[in-house]
């Protein structure tokens, strides 16, 4: 009392306040620390997570040794993986199913929906669901066409109202009578639409602003629903045939689950499916765990089942799925849907239930607690107990196992693995799986003859705001279409007979339908969305130079699309001398028109001497690096890595060191090229060109740059080995020259390195330098000893010849740096090497110097190894990676 | 009347000003998560105004003088949870009378009241026998509490009374006895009383390091998370709805037990800097609420009320920046959830009853004697 009246009081009050501040310090420090010391550590983890990877496998054939054995052999092996919590409804027929029940609820005769009570039940009416919306898709479209867009409009109170009678268990669309409501339907109608305008609810909505009727609004009338009813059944069956023997869990879950909710992760999404099919909803969950005893055992009761404890659920839907599988109560011609049916429960859907498989497996165990960690402890005891224990199997198994008890929303489940990239293209595309959020992880295997494994991740496609994915995913399959209709083609002209057959094998009959439906194909191939570069390396069809842009139509009008004209003609002129070798238009996303040059894939010599057009010159520029032109409005900012490289091959060499002909050009502009030239002023001081290679002067090989000209420049670039894309080894090496718009979806990222209109390759970095090492001698590489097609003969080399003091004068400047660098330990092993920089895409934008290099060669003495090492968003310079080529150079000198 | 209007201005403006950020926050989240948060906080934050418009014209000594009688009826609803309770999430916390009640939320500021009753004239620094009573107070709500299981909120009883033990007069040298112990009990409890998925849970938090990835998808899948929502934030944040932790949905319960890191992936340390400043601005007032009035139960309800939300505020904090073992712990005023958002207005009316009437009642100490005295003379009588 005394001390509540007291100053006494006061103090009190103020230590508890202290107390509570020093508390929120600390608690900030440590957000600090995660935030600013941690926080690279963990972007780079979600980032893993986060984006969307298309691995495109590199094409390497098999690896002999010089006695011609084995060493190593490549082959393929896809994977589908679907990531739940970005899985979207895009099933037509379930849309068309949903519309009904709320546009027209007194038509529910239309489909089938009378009450279930068991699994088999349940399963048996969603098929007969199909069936029906199927049958009557005629009258069913005619209703919806011509339903005026008013029945859309209608507030969540007023649907939900005219929805009271269907919900769960008599009918099947069980959403709360919110937006969420008006939202699935507007689903529904981007489901039916197929524009690539209408992709997004806001475009649909507008639409319907301006429309009188949802047929108006969509662009439809009844039959052209009609048909996208018929499509989708038709892949249905397709798939049926097709997907025999497949994990097909997700087929399941695409078909029977709906858009999720907050709490919608997946273990209760897929607790939800297997739930709703023992009729948990009608206690008001999906969730059996929120059911106390006596409603289990009530529910238990109602299906009959022998016991009173959940167990016997599950056990129900053990025996429910195998009486479907049976047949029972399914029509005939639904028996090969049932068939895929069968494989889900025993194998998968059931097992990833977390509460059934801890139970199983504790039992497995002999365990009475099915507590994870005690399962897990158990685990670990009897595996490390077994004779010939090995680590590598209990982590796996670790792995493998949190990943079925925990699926949390951003773990990936793989739908399907070693698949030919044809099946996997077939399966991505006929079910619009990058609209429902999978992906493709084409890896190459590599099996060593000593048995190591490895698999290698290449290359990224990504998903824009809008949800679609764009850049190399939709590229690389789109570009398996195209070789496979151009393979069709060829074989129709060879063997006409053989081509009847083929088709007449690939003929749409039940069971066995096309890949892709044509709807499909107009969606992914026709709508302006061109895929770029070709994905696989080393097939024959790649190879053969083919002009894209035939056919094609005018270029889409939109970002860019003014510029897109002028650049094509410039870029023709540049190429004319190729013959075939047209340069490419790669048209890219809709409304975005993009050009981007592939250099020629392969090259018999040097190729006639090469002026760069009088138009062109000095206006498109070198936007390097290090800086833009003064015709190169709005270009990026500068980096050392493209100046350097611009220095090497460009100035450097081209500044008069035994290049005559460079000398030549260079009066010709009437500026003569000197290597002790000192250029005063620029970012780095005075520097000659040592200095500017040590220092990496942007502004030195700018103003070199002007004085040789950009045309100059390329040709020596090519000379060099630079955007020489070699068959047979990296795939989608499309380096080059790249304009401002064509760099802009991220698809170059990994394989390609690169900054402003540069792009290329650690290969062609590594050939450069190799050139430079062999005095301006070129060999193509040749990994590839034997591949599929290739022959085994050395390509010819291509003369470019440097003189001694060149090559002295550029080894020194470049030992320089790898000394300072690497200090004796670079000495010592004779390294010499230039550091760069590059750019790199990060999903969302272009992230600056986020990625490096390190080239070189050694001994420098007398060179014999040349390397280009990378390192990948690691926000670390060239001087990062010097320790590493110290070490790759001392593993290699032995 | 006198009325002290700053203060109350102040509290009202700063709870204000989290439920504003709480609202921004979870729009955010709202859309990624693809259900209306919003709308239904927004009824909530109505029903909360309401009900802090209607309670704080309730005197706090009518809450005091029914004190025992509301703290009965909250043990006795307690006592129904493991009868009548509805079993969520695997804990049997919630009874549904029409609505949803949790009843440890309403113990939580019953114990407040009924503390505030039992320790307003008692000098607890003279005898360790005075503890207890108070020490009953406690055990019997905790125990049930803990017992649905609700580990979290059970543990948050702990620092409320021994702050309102302390503020009533408790020694130094008691208090750290007491925290000690405390701590000894904490060990022995981990040990032999918690579940084996709660001592995962504590094992993820202090022992990180030491697990192996595929374990920290295990039992500490919502830590790892909430660690890099934090980590991506940096300075600025990644910007409003452009977190890519929560536009993957990659957190659970993000719009209540992790909306802090929510706030900090997404407005970046400065986000987070402003949300404490303004958490401990709140708790500045309702301290210097306490201090001005001079009556002890006053003093005593200000102080519980304040080291309630003070203490619920950094535990949230602590389990977002993986300091603290992971438990359902709501951030008051800015996490989504009705209960929550209505049991602190709960708190901020009572807070503000308090702030309005110390200047009256109390305003100088003769009043405040004669007044005692008059009390005492009752109860003698």
């Amino acid at each position: 009392m005394a001390r509540l009246n007291g100053p006494g009081f006061e103090r009190r009050a103020s230590g508890l306040l202290v107390v509570f501040a020093v508390a929120f310090v600390g608690l900030l420090a440590r957000q600090a620390h995660i935030q600013f010391v941690d926080g690279a550590a963990h972007r780079r983890a979600v980032e893993m997570r986060m984006v969307r990877r298309l691995e495109l496998p590199a094409r390497r054939g098999r690896f002999l040794d010089r006695a011609g054995r084995e060493i190593a052999r490549s082959t393929e092996a896809y994977q589908l993986y679907v990531f739940p919590v970005r899985f979207r409804e895009t099933n037509r027929i379930d849309a068309l199913h949903d519309l009904a029940v709320a546009l027209f609820p007194e038509r529910v005769d239309w489909l089938d929906e009378e009450p279930t009570s068991t699994r088999a039940e349940i399963l048996a009416a969603r098929l007969r669901r199909f069936l029906g919306a199927w049958e009557n898709r005629a009258d069913v479209a005619r209703a919806i066409a011509n339903a005026p867009v008013s029945a859309i409009d209608l507030d969540g109170a007023t649907l939900a109202e005219r929805w009271g009678s269907f919900l769960y268990p008599r009918g099947e669309l069980v959403l709360p009578p919110t937006h969420l409501l008006r939202r699935r339907l507007l689903d529904c109608l981007v489901i039916l639409a197929q524009e690539p305008e209408l992709a997004t609810r806001e475009a649909v909505a507008n639409r319907l602003d301006d429309a009188s009727t949802i047929g108006e609004a969509l662009g439809l009338d009844d039959r052209a629903i009609a048909r996208a009813v018929e499509d989708e059944y038709a892949e249905l069956e397709w798939l049926a045939g097709e997907t025999d023997g497949l994990d097909v869990d997700a087929f399941l879950y695409r078909l029977f689950d709906r858009e999720e909710d907050d709490r919608a992760r997946l273990v209760r999404a897929i607790e939800s499916v297997i739930d709703d099919r023992i009729c948990l909803a009608r206690h008001g969950t999906h969730d059996l765990a929120e059911l106390s005893s006596e409603q289990q055992a009530e529910l238990a009761r109602e299906l009959g089942l022998p016991g009173s404890d959940d167990d016997a659920l599950w056990r129900e839907l053990l025996r429910a799925r195998s009486a479907v599988a049976e047949g029972e109560g399914v029509e005939p011609e639904l028996q090969g849907l049932l068939a895929l049916f069968a494989d889900v429960g025993d194998r998968e859907a059931l097992g990833r239930s977390p509460r059934f498989e801890r139970r199983a497996l504790a039992r497995a165990l002999g365990l009475w607690s099915s507590d994870p960690l005690e399962i897990e402890r158990a685990v670990g005891r009897r595996v490390r107990a077994e004779p010939g224990y090995d680590e590598a199997d209990y982590l796996s198994f670790a792995r493998k196992w949190s990943r079925i008890r925990h699926f949390k929303g951003g773990q990936a489940w793989r739908l399907g693995s070693g698949w030919s990239f044809e099946t996997a293209d077939r399966v991505w595309r006929a079910f619009g799986l990058g609209r429902a959020g999978f992906e493709v992880h084409a890896g190459w295997r590599r099996q060593y003859w000593r048995d190591e494994e490895g698999f290698s991740t290449l290359l990224i496609g990504r998903q824009s705001s809008e949800n679609e994915i764009t850049g190399g995913l939709e590229a690389a399959l789109g570009a398996a279409e195209r070789r496979a209709r151009a393979d069709r083609e060829d074989l129709r002209k060879s063997d006409p007979a053989a081509a009847a057959s083929r088709a007449a094998r690939d003929l749409p009959r039940r069971g066995r339908l096309p890949p892709a439906s044509p709807s499909r194909r107009r969606r992914l191939g026709d709508d302006g969305r061109e895929p770029v570069a070709a994905a696989r390396p080393g097939r024959a069809s790649l190879h053969r130079p083919r002009p894209a842009a035939r056919g094609r139509g005018p270029a889409r009008s939109g970002r860019g699309g003014h510029r897109l004209e002028p650049r094509r003609g410039r870029l023709r002129d540049r190429h004319r001398h190729r013959g075939d070798r047209h340069p490419r238009l790669v048209r890219r996303g809709p409304g975005r028109a993009r050009v981007a040059l592939l250099a020629p894939a392969h090259r018999a010599g040097p190729r006639p001497g090469f002026r760069q057009p009088p138009a062109a010159r000095g206006r498109a520029g070198v936007r390097g690096g290090d800086g833009e032109t003064s015709g190169a409005p709005g270009a990026r900012r500068g980096s050392p890595l493209l100046g350097s490289l611009v220095a090497v091959l460009g100035s450097g060499l081209a500044a008069g060191f035994g290049g005559q002909d460079l000398h030549r050009r260079g009066h010709a502009r009437g500026r003569g090229l000197d290597p002790d030239r000192v250029v005063h002023d620029t970012d780095k001081g005075d520097v000659d060109l040592h200095q500017a290679l040590v220092k990496s002067s942007n502004e030195y090989f700018r103003d070199q740059r002007h004085l040789l000209g950009e045309g100059v420049l390329f040709d020596w670039f090519e000379s060099f080995g630079l955007f020489q894309p070699t068959p047979h080894l990296v795939s989608r090496r499309d380096g080059g020259w790249r304009s401002r718009a064509a760099r802009g979806d991220g698809s170059t990222l990994n394989s390609v390195i690169g900054q402003g209109s540069i792009s290329t390759t650690p290969l062609e970095i590594a050939d450069m330098m190799a050139t430079l090492a062999r005095r301006g001698h070129r060999v193509a590489p040749r990994i590839v000893l034997s591949g599929p097609g290739s022959e085994e003969t050395a390509p010819a080399g291509v003369e470019r010849p440097i003189s001694e003091s060149t090559w002295r004068r550029l080894s020194a400047a470049m030992e320089e740096v790898a000394e300072h660098y690497g200090h004796d330990a670079a000495r010592a092993v004779g390294l010499a090497g230039k550091t760069g920089t590059a750019d790199g895409f990060l999903g969302t934008r272009w992230a600056i110097h986020n990625q490096a290099w390190f080239a070189g060669v050694f001994p420098v003495s007398a060179p014999r190894y040349a390397f280009a090492m990378t390192s990948l968003r690691t926000r670390q310079r060239g001087k990062f990676l010097v320790p590493f080529c110290v070490e790759l150079a001392r593993i290699t000198n032995g | 009347m006198i009325t002290s209007f700053l203060p109350r201005l102040v509290i009202l403006a700063l709870a204000g000003a989290l439920v504003a950020f709480g609202l921004v926050v979870q729009a955010s989240v709202s859309d990624a998560m693809g259900v209306d948060l919003v709308t239904r906080q927004l009824q909530w934050c109505v029903v909360a105004a309401a009900a802090v418009i209607l309670l704080a014209f309730v005197p706090y000594s009518w809450w005091v003088r029914h004190a025992y009688l509301v703290y009965g009826g909250s043990l006795f609803l307690l006592a129904l949870v493991p009868v009548i309770g509805v079993v969520r999430n695997n804990s049997r916390r919630w009874l549904e009378l029409g609505v949803s009640v949790q009843p440890s939320e309403l113990m939580k500021f019953a114990f407040i009241i009924a503390m505030a009753r039992l320790l307003r004239y008692r000098d607890e620094g003279s005898r360790a026998a005075s503890l207890l009573v108070p020490g009953l107070f406690f055990a019997v709500p905790v125990l049930m509490i803990f017992a649905q299981p609700d580990l979290g909120t059970s543990l948050l009883f702990a620092p409320v009374a021994l702050a309102m033990l302390f503020a009533a007069g408790l020694s130094v040298r008691r208090t750290a006895a007491i925290l000690g112990g405390g701590v000894g009990f904490a060990v022995i409890g981990y040990a032999f009383f918690l579940k084996p998925y709660q001592q995962a849970r504590v094992l993820s938090t202090f022992f990180r390091d030491r697990l192996t990835d595929a374990d920290r998808l295990v039992e500490g899948y919502q830590l790892e998370q909430a660690l890099h929502s934090v980590g991506i934030g940096g300075w600025w944040g990644e910007g409003w709805g452009a977190g890519a932790q929560n536009r993957m949905n990659a957190l659970p319960y993000r719009h209540n037990d992790f909306i802090y890191s929510v706030v900090c992936e997404e407005w970046g340390f400065v986000g987070g800097l402003t949300l404490v400043l303004l958490m401990f601005a709140l708790l500045l007032a309702i301290f210097r609420v306490a201090v001005a009035t001079r009556d002890p139960e006053a003093r005593l309800l200000a102080v519980g009320v304040g080291t309630l939300i003070g203490t619920q505020s950094v535990v949230h904090v602590g389990v977002n920046l993986g300091a603290v073992p992971t438990t359902g712990m709501t951030l008051p005023f800015v996490s989504a959830g009705g209960t929550s958002l209505l049991s602190f207005a709960f708190a901020i009316a009572i807070v503000l009853n308090l702030a309005g009437r110390s200047a009256f009642v109390f305003a100088s100490d003769p009043v405040r004697e004669q007044m005692d005295r008059l009390r005492r003379l009752a109860r003698a009588r």
